[in-house]
């Protein structure tokens, strides 16, 4: 059960009370839950041998997703629907997987190719013409600052405006307000959705910066090419 | 309810704290109890979901068919002042229950320095700290685990206490209040309740103004003493096989089995060797059958064998050999904590492979034969070298020494003697371990501090400044490089001394001190001694009166409550220990007269071979 015979793709959902679990309580929780499932994962060699499992990338705490990928090394052939429905018996209530594929065991991970992510921002407190008045005033700015720290190292001051792919408001079901926006992910412009929330926030009137409510879910995370975009089914 | 509490947990640090719906909590929405319990730890999540008490009761209660269990934990400073600002009362985690809505709040008592922080989460759930100020509509707060042998200093805040054994208890209690008889009126089942055995109310007792050491009278219709609740076997009661399998990371990550419960060993400074008697044995098949269960259950990497002394298991030998042909195959691991020291143990772990070849620890607790054998320690010279020289053999490079400072009869030589046996480790390693790195060598020392219920309880404790002296006669002979020394804060051992042979009159020094900021005591970075120290004087607390020796004709507070052994024995033991007499294990050699047996109830111990 150590050499891994192929790879499997699982697309998880984080939603309900869960979404308040970090990324590394999230790693754990379905390492266990591999083990609970049963599947046949493939272990590191070595002293201290380990599950092969590799995230996409990181998930920030409290925050909802419907696009969580984790690529599962597997000893033994099992097919993608096995994988899901048995890991779906023993999730608790709040973590699902929504799609289970068999990718090619020596393909790239995906954490080097996945470049953007897709977030559905609903919005509550703010009137449908300020919000398109923010958003096109976002998209309008040549260069929009802002401040990260670092842990032991000084703050450093970041242009986020070229890791904005695009932005758009939308009415989602039932009336409700919604943003729809793609962001760079990791590398040079990798922009966290919170500083572009951030950023439109301060584009709203005085009264809605302060009392609209936003709510972001990753909805999509994908490899922006310069001619296309690759879903992580494809990479 | 909730979507308060979802307002403030974008502002907290590690918020899967609160929320609940851990792998194996269980879903309030297919509970239908009359009966309702809130289980808590008074400390936080990562501390709290580790404790087996607690998960067994869990499972015991909901398994019943018309009650339910329900956790809660110490909230963090962060979420408390998030929920003090927002006027939140704290809620269980399944339902997201305020507290007060229960029938019934079990808190554990497993450290003095938690009790701060019963009073801190009394006080968030809007639930009056005092039993006596509470009504009809308040829950029945009860009180449980190894410091309910001397509850004392928190006796008032309760107004049950079970000693000993739970399992039983808590199914009887709950069929008490749902007699429509006695479950009624708070002060009816109050008073039948003590008719269980076990069961202390601390409203039935006063003290005596003129006798405060003394301690507390019964009135009348209260038993003069409350004798602890002991279940004979353990076969007979369930083990957690669907333990919550908790999000954040806890301090003991692992699945649990007990193997025994009670230690004849008798180690006299040990209070849980001397409250949990007599040695319980889980059978070898039950043991298997259940780390099977618990590890499909969880998904758990690491199954932890526990018990006071886990290589004193009869079938230890076996049980592991037959695991850890299974668990290897599955890439889990198997750990023995509490190893005793000798070449035996270190053996064994070493081929479980419960040391993952990197460390080891072990607690001589002594650096002399002769102060090992006024401890009852049945530590020799020759196991410790044993036991070190076995651990590096198989490829160990780390080692972890724990002794304790200010025993009684202690001398400067016994702290020479712990820089000795540190000193011979290292020779064991140079011999043994021949071309690889150096030793890494850590040194932790505790004060001694003298418990109630064991020989040692009318011993003193050191002074805060005595320790002081000691620790640096040690550090004064350890060589400068190669080991680090780290011991226990002198301040907080003082306080824990306190309350460890505390009585009644201190209760209004915990809620004083809580008042003034004290919470989460047991955590270096939140214990503040400047705050007590206030608080002592505010309630004109004797505190050297506390850390003294006690007289040996006087009644001490907790002579109401029986754990069983009795005083005649502990007096002998005492002077066993002056006469630097070790007494024999009474599994193997004679029975020593403690007391708790009787024809219905003994030593239970299984057959070695499985």
């Amino acid at each position: 059960m150590s050499e891994a015979v192929t790879r499997v793709r699982c697309e998880v959902r984080i939603h309900g009370r869960l979404r308040w679990i970090s990324h590394l309580e999230f790693l754990r929780a379905f390492t266990r839950a591999l083990r609970r499932a049963d599947i046949p994962v493939a272990y590191s060699q070595g002293y201290n041998p380990h599950a092969r499992l590799s995230f996409a990338t990181a998930r920030s705490v409290g925050m909802a997703s419907d696009a969580e990928y984790v690529d599962v090394f597997l000893g033994q052939e099992c097919t993608g629907s096995a994988v899901k429905n048995q890991l779906n018996r023993v999730f608790p209530a709040g973590i699902a997987v929504s799609d289970c594929r068999r990718v090619s065991v020596d393909g790239p991970a995906l954490a080097a190719r996945i470049n953007a992510s897709r977030y559905h921002v609903t919005v509550e407190g703010v009137a449908r013409h300020c919000l398109c008045g923010a958003v096109d005033a976002v998209l309008d700015a040549p260069r929009l600052h802002v401040t990260r720290h670092r842990n032991n190292k000084p703050d450093r001051s970041l242009d986020i405006r070229p890791g904005i792919f695009s932005a758009a408001v939308i009415r989602g079901e039932s009336e409700q307000l919604a943003v729809l926006v793609d962001l760079a992910l990791g590398g040079e412009h990798g922009v966290r959705v919170e500083e572009f929330l951030g950023i439109l926030r301060s584009h709203l009137p005085e009264t809605e910066a302060a009392n609209g409510v936003f709510l972001p879910r990753r909805i999509a995370l994908y490899h922006r090419g310069d001619d296309r975009d690759v879903s992580p089914w494809c990479i | 309810m909730w979507n308060r509490v979802e307002e403030v947990l974008g502002d907290v640090r590690r918020p899967s704290r609160y929320v609940g719906g851990e792998v194996n909590s269980i879903d309030p929405g297919q509970v239908d109890a009359d009966v309702r319990f809130a289980l808590a730890y008074p400390d936080l999540y990562e501390v709290g979901t580790s404790h087996l008490g607690l998960s067994i009761l869990y499972a015991v209660i909901n398994a019943h068919p018309h009650a339910s269990a329900e956790r809660v934990y110490m909230p963090d400073l962060d979420m408390e002042q998030q929920m003090r600002e927002r006027a939140l009362p704290l809620f269980t985690l399944e339902s997201r229950t305020p507290l007060g809505d229960f029938d019934f709040l079990g808190i554990t008592l497993q450290y003095e320095l938690t009790y701060t922080n019963i009073i801190n989460m009394l006080d968030l759930a809007g639930i009056p700290a005092w039993a006596d100020d509470r009504g009809a509509d308040d829950p029945l707060v009860i009180g449980g685990g190894p410091n309910a042998l001397n509850v004392e200093p928190v006796a008032p805040f309760f107004d049950l206490v079970v000693l000993g054994d739970g399992e039983e208890v808590v199914l009887e209690l709950l069929e008490l209040y749902r007699d429509p008889r006695t479950g009624g009126d708070r002060k009816t089942f109050l008073e039948r309740s003590s008719d269980i055995e076990g069961v202390y109310v601390p409203s039935g007792y006063t003290l005596d103004p003129e006798d405060p050491q003394a301690p507390p009278r019964p009135l009348e219709g209260f038993p003069e003493r409350v004798r602890r609740r002991i279940v004979p076997h353990l076969d007979d009661v369930p083990v957690p096989t669907l333990p919550v399998l908790p999000f954040a990371e806890a301090v003991h990550d692992r699945a649990v089995v007990e193997v025994f419960r009670g230690c004849t060993r008798g180690c006299r400074f040990c209070m849980p060797g001397m409250i949990y008697r007599p040695v319980r044995e889980r059978s070898p098949e039950r043991v298997h059958g259940c780390v099977h269960e618990i590890l499909a259950n969880t998904g758990y990497e690491e199954i932890s064998l526990v018990s006071l002394s886990s290589s004193d298991y009869s079938a230890i030998e076996s049980v592991t050999t037959a695991l850890a042909e299974s668990l290897g195959r599955q890439h889990t691991s198997m750990s023995l904590p509490s190893l005793r020291v000798d070449r035996f143990s270190v053996d064994l772990a070493n081929r479980v492979r419960a040391v993952r070849n990197t460390g080891i620890t072990l607690a001589p607790e002594a650096g002399t034969q002769r102060l090992r054998d006024v401890i009852n320690k049945g530590v020799t010279d020759e196991d410790f070298g044993d036991a070190v020289r076995a651990a590096f053999s198989a490829g160990c490079d780390q080692l972890k020494l724990y002794f304790m400072l200010g025993l009684p009869t202690e001398r400067e030589e016994d702290i020479l003697g712990i820089a000795e046996m540190v000193e011979r480790a290292r020779r064991i390693y140079v011999e043994v371990g021949v071309g690889r790195r150096p030793l890494k060598l850590n040194l932790s020392v505790a004060c001694f501090i003298p418990k109630p219920h064991t020989p040692f309880q009318w011993e003193p404790q050191l002074s805060i400044e005595a320790f002081r002296d000691r620790i640096s006669t040690l550090r004064h002979a350890l060589p400068r490089r190669g080991v680090r020394l780290s011991y226990h804060d002198p301040d907080s051992s003082r306080l824990e001394g306190i309350f460890a042979r505390g009585d009644r009159r201190l209760a209004p020094m915990i809620v004083e001190a809580h008042r003034r900021g004290a919470r989460l005591d047991g955590w270096t970075e939140h214990f503040d001694p400047g705050v007590w120290e206030e608080a002592e004087k505010a309630c004109s607390v004797d505190a050297a009166g506390y850390l003294g020796s006690r007289d040996l004709a006087s009644p001490l507070p907790w002579d109401h409550l029986d754990s069983g052994v009795s005083r005649e024995f502990l007096l002998e033991e005492r002077a066993r220990a002056l006469a630097e007499v070790r007494t024999p294990d009474c599994r193997m050699g004679s029975c020593s007269a403690c007391g708790v047996c009787d024809p219905t109830l003994g030593n239970e111990v299984v057959n070695p071979d499985v």
